[in-house]
């Protein structure tokens, strides 16, 4: 093997060696990970790190384009409502473009959500947390600030997986 | 280094890192370092080209269901230049996180084998047809796709390097990722925002970067490089009104514009794919742009109103265009589009217009059609709001159509909402008038977690008095479209969807014709299996063609995804909401593997 493969190897064990939880702490909440900031559907802007620390957070990356995302979206305010007072807060990042953005708030509405609802047509939000732009796709992050589970698309009973996660970390 | 040796590393890393993310501190802030390996490895065996010729030897020996009927008669269109390859696209990206800071480094690779290639172009005249489809193809490359760094401050944002960008619904510029086309096109340069109460203001600069090669034929294209100054003032009140002034200078790039299709044998030059790339494109040495340069300045005033008394959403948007081609000043342009959203009860309404004059969008690259086929149609700088349906095809540039869209939902029980749209659009560039009518409904059970959506339109395109046939149809289609989903027990579902499409008339063929696809999918929260077809009438025959398939998703864990395909795909003029390219056939198999960590 050429020894430049063998540095990247040997870059791949270093890296796996480090590869363990470090300390929380310094950024808003102790949290590291990539920060955003958008606007909600009545245009009052929008931090994550607002909520990272003290609260259990969801970012559901949905469009209004995607039928999976819209089978998801009850099951995600039927969770809010459940758990929004032992702190876990859902925000919802509308991933379309400037072309269909203007169904993101009719379709929010016929579907009864109650919790934010974020509109990312410059993808911000998206090339930080989901990069391929899987829809739906789900992001959950502790109360450390750190993720603690991601899945993409939306499967009938994947709502149970996220609330047993929901609970772990409430 | 070879340049192999970094999709080969990064598939070493991630099979090294146990845990998700890693994380360490620097300064007394912590740092986050996440990766996403994404590694596309697919055998393709025909592209399903419009006149297929004799088998390609790569087709003998295969099962029946995976190789075509021998057909007797070549074709001068005859293209086995999408067949019997091999190719690995990989894409490794890693993003550091460090309080307010953070970073991208996206590497893209492309390896192709058992590529077709012709040893002696100018032997015969075949040789020299399909040594010209081969042109800029196949060509093994790794790039520095997209690079970045930003910082998220209480008063300014910063981001230097790659980033999407999109002012107002699109009419003035909007460079974005549209996966279903292959598109990740980003600016490249620097974007400053600063917010001072209610107001907030951004400018940007940069240059234009595509992604650089085609998934789906192998053809590879330099970074456009057009130049692109922008720049939004915003006042923000929030519950009450958002007010907007963009603008922005769009400049096709000389270079690119001047590559143009080579002839084997005939002097060459080679160019980088992109600044941060090995892998080059092939090209005449550089001639005269036919037709010049196409530069452009967009500009809008944006209102949006986004509480109409607590029953609604308003949005207005005004833009004008000044466009020169060469040394000719287009005429002015001018574009409105209109959104209102009502909310009564159970009632959901939608009312949108657009009325473009002499507006041209989208607005394209300097690459080549003729060199770039793959490339230039979808790679664009703007696109005005279509207001139809995102699969509906738009076969030319907007320039002068207007309209208005109405859709209603109503919710008649708590799980039952039927719902109508109506359109007509007066398309002057064209000469036809679009009548477009659909209804549906939408019905969910067991907790929602079952349900059907369904819907059937009709869309009439009849050429008008701008034409010299007033009255002739120009395409009269009726779809269904259909998703079901039904569960299984808890963690079991069943799904159906598809698109049939049918035109009665249509102007290009002048027979009747079909589109189509369904699939059925068993799913479960880790794996899904799917077995689907995609069926079409064939031009110019308009025989049933069926691409059947079959598929499956793995996800073991949060960070590995593992896909399958094995069949067929159909080519054909695919859109995304106004956004559309033509895609080749598909036969033969392929694997996905996308990891995070």
């Amino acid at each position: 093997m050429r020894r430049s493969s063998l540095a990247l190897l040997a870059l791949a064990a270093g890296l796996a060696g480090c590869a363990t939880s470090g300390p929380a702490g310094g950024a808003k909440g102790g949290s590291s990970i990539p920060d955003f900031e958008l606007a909600d559907l009545d245009g009052n802007p929008v931090r994550l790190s607002d909520y990272l620390g003290k609260s259990v957070v969801y970012l559901d990356f949905w469009a209004s384009w995607c039928g999976p995302c819209q089978t998801e979206l009850p099951q995600l305010e039927r969770l809010f409502e459940k758990y929004k007072g032992r702190g876990l807060v859902v925000l919802g990042v509308a991933m379309d473009d400037p072309t269909t953005v203007g169904a993101v708030a009719p379709a929010a509405h016929k579907d009864g959500i109650t919790f934010p609802v974020l509109l990312d047509t410059q993808s911000r939000a998206v090339s930080l947390y989901d990069g391929d732009r899987s829809a739906p796709y789900g992001v959950l992050i502790d109360r450390t600030g750190r993720i603690a589970a991601q899945h993409g698309g939306y499967t009938p009973g994947d709502e149970r997986t996220l609330e047993a996660e929901i609970q772990k970390r409430l | 280094m070879r340049w192999w040796s970094a999709p080969l590393g990064a598939l070493a890393i991630v099979m090294a890192v146990p845990a998700l993310g890693l994380t360490t501190e620097i300064a007394g802030q912590p740092l986050t370092l996440t990766f996403s390996e994404t590694a596309d490895l697919a055998y393709h065996l025909d592209q399903g080209v419009v006149a297929p010729g004799p088998e390609t030897p790569c087709h003998q020996g295969l099962p029946g269901f995976l190789s075509r009927p021998v057909r007797a008669t070549p074709s001068a269109e005859y293209d086995p230049t999408g067949d019997c390859y091999a190719d690995w696209l990989n894409r490794f990206d890693a993003q550091a996180s460090w309080g307010r800071w953070h970073a991208e480094l996206r590497f893209d690779s492309a390896l192709f084998g058992n590529a077709p290639s012709v040893s002696n172009p100018n032997a015969s005249a075949e040789n020299l047809h399909l040594a010209t489809l081969l042109e800029n193809r196949y060509t093994n490359n790794l790039i520095v796709e997209k690079i970045s760094a930003s910082y998220l401050g209480d008063r300014l944002d910063l981001t230097l390097g790659d980033f999407y960008i999109a002012y107002g619904r699109g009419l003035v510029l909007s460079l974005t990722k549209i996966d279903a086309l292959g598109v990740d096109t980003t600016l490249r340069g620097a974007s400053v925002t600063g917010h001072f109460g209610g107001f907030s203001a951004n400018v940007a600069a940069g240059v234009t970067n595509v992604v650089n090669t085609d998934e789906s034929t192998g053809e590879v294209a330099p970074d456009p490089m057009d130049r692109i100054v922008a720049g939004r003032l915003e006042y923000r009140w929030p519950r009450v009104l958002t007010i907007g002034v963009d603008g922005a200078g769009i400049y096709q790039n000389p270079a690119t514009a001047a590559l143009s299709s080579y002839t084997p044998g005939q002097p060459v030059v080679q160019l980088p794919l992109a600044p941060l790339a090995l892998g080059s494109v092939t090209s005449q040495p550089p001639q005269a742009i036919p037709g010049g340069l196409w530069n452009t300045d967009n500009g809008s005033v944006t209102l949006e109103l986004p509480r109409l008394g607590d029953v609604g959403k308003l949005y207005l948007e005004y833009a004008h265009q000044v466009q020169w081609v060469g040394n000719e000043l287009r005429p002015e342009g001018n574009a409105f589009y209109g959104s209102l959203s009502l909310f009564f009860g159970p009632a959901t309404l939608l009312i949108e217009g657009k009325d473009y004059q002499n507006f041209s969008s989208p607005l394209p690259p300097s690459l080549s059609s003729q060199m770039f086929p793959a490339f230039w149609q979808q790679n664009v700088y703007t696109n005005a709001p279509t207001l139809e349906e995102s699969f509906q095809e738009e076969y030319y540039p907007v320039y002068s159509i207007a309209g208005p869209r109405l859709r209603v939902d109503v919710a008649v029980t708590d799980w039952l909402t039927p719902y109508a749209s109506a359109a007509y659009f007066a398309d002057d560039t064209n000469g036809y008038d679009i009548a477009d009518g659909f209804l549906g409904l939408d019905a969910h059970w067991q907790e929602r977690r079952s349900h059907a959506s369904l819907a059937a339109g009709r869309r009439i395109a009849t050429f008008n008095g701008v034409s010299p046939t007033p009255g002739a149809a120009f395409q009269h289609e009726w779809w269904v479209q259909y998703d079901l989903v039904q569960v299984l027990g808890p963690v079991y579902s069943l799904e159906l969807e598809g698109l049939h499409r049918r035109w009665d008339e249509d102007f290009f063929t002048g027979h009747p014709w079909t589109w189509s696809y369904g699939y059925l999918s068993l799913r479960r929260h880790e794996w899904s299996l799917t077995l689907g077809d995609e069926y079409y009438s064939q031009f110019p025959s308009f025989d049933r063609v069926e691409n059947p398939n079959i598929g499956g998703s793995y996800s073991p864990t949060d960070r590995w995804t593992f896909r399958l395909f094995a069949g067929g795909r159909t080519a054909g003029l695919r859109c995304v909401n106004g956004i559309c390219r033509n895609y080749p056939g598909f036969e033969g198999a392929s694997v996905e593997v996308t990891a995070r960590f």
